[in-house]
C-alpha cells in the first residue's frame, strides 16, 4: 500500500482529533502508523489498515498525557516548575502563618488601643487626683467639699 | 533511527521476546530529548515528517553508565541467587 496526500491528510486530522495536540508528537504518530499501515497491512484497505494501525497504538490521548508528563519532569522544565511548586509552598505558608497569628496580632493591636485610647487618657486623671487629694506633707487625704461628697465623709 | 525503526530493531534483535509498545517509546523518546540526551534530524518524506533519533555526547556517557550499571546488577543478581546466565 503506498498512502497518498488525501489520505495523509485525513490520518493527520484525525490524530489531531483523537487527542494529539504537540505537534512534534502529531508528525511522529503520522509517520509511524503510515509506516504501520504500508508494512504491517499492505494488502488491506486503506480503513481496515487505518482501524488496525489506530488499535495497535492505543489511546492517542493517553499517549500524548504520558509524553507531556514526561517532558514536564524532565530537563529545564522539571526545575522551573520545581521552582514553581517551591514559590507557591512559600507563598502558602507566610499567608498560613499570616492568618494564624493575625487574631493574635488584632489582640495585641486592640490592647494597644485599649491602652493608648482609654488607659492613657485617665492617667492624667488619675494624676490630678493624687496630686489634689493627698496632702504630702502631712500624708493626709484632702476630703472633697460637702456639696461633691453628699455623705459629709472627712477623710483624715 | 526513527520510532518505527526503533520497535523493529528491538522486535529483531530479542526474537520478539520485547515488544515496545508506542505508548511507551515516545514519552520515553521525548523525555530523553528534554534531558538533553538525544537529538533529532527530520526528513521529509512526502507530506511526512520523519524524525531521526541519535545520541548527543552527554547521551553516549549516559548510556555507558546506565550499561555499567545494570551490567553490576546482573552480576549482583547471578551472585546473590547463583544463576546461570547463558544466551539463548
Amino acid at each position: 500500500m503506498t498512502l497518498i496526500d488525501s489520505q495523509i491528510d485525513f490520518i493527520l486530522s484525525d490524530i489531531k482529533r483523537r487527542g494529539v495536540v504537540s505537534s512534534a508528537l502529531q508528525e511522529e504518530v503520522l509517520d509511524h502508523i503510515c509506516c504501520l499501515m504500508e508494512e504491517r497491512f499492505p494488502k488491506d484497505d486503506f480503513q481496515t489498515a487505518y482501524q488496525k494501525a489506530l488499535t495497535s497504538l492505543g489511546s492517542l490521548k493517553a499517549l500524548q498525557h504520558r509524553t507531556t508528563d514526561v517532558i514536564l519532569s524532565s530537563g529545564r522544565m522539571a526545575i522551573f516548575f520545581s521552582c514553581l511548586e517551591y514559590c507557591f509552598t512559600f507563598i502558602y505558608l507566610i499567608l498560613g502563618i499570616t492568618f494564624l497569628l493575625l487574631p493574635l496580632f488584632i489582640l495585641i493591636v486592640m490592647s494597644e488601643f485599649l491602652i493608648f485610647a482609654v488607659l492613657f487618657p485617665l492617667m492624667p486623671f488619675g494624676c490630678f487626683m493624687c496630686f489634689t487629694r493627698i496632702n504630702y506633707k502631712k500624708f493626709q487625704l484632702i476630703s472633697f467639699p460637702s456639696k461633691v461628697c453628699p455623705g459629709n465623709l472627712v477623710f483624715h | 533511527m526513527y520510532g518505527y525503526e526503533i520497535t523493529q530493531a528491538i522486535k529483531e534483535l530479542t526474537k520478539g521476546e520485547i515488544e515496545i509498545t508506542e505508548g511507551s517509546l515516545y514519552p520515553a523518546l521525548h523525555g530523553l530529548l528534554a534531558d538533553k540526551l538525544l537529538k533529532t534530524e527530520s526528513m521529509h518524506i512526502g507530506k511526512r515528517v520523519r524524525k531521526y533519533y541519535t545520541l548527543t555526547k552527554e547521551g553516549k556517557a549516559e548510556t555507558k553508565k546506565k550499561i555499567d550499571e545494570f551490567s553490576d546488577f546482573l552480576i549482583m543478581m547471578k551472585q546473590l541467587l547463583n544463576l546461570k546466565l547463558s544466551a539463548r
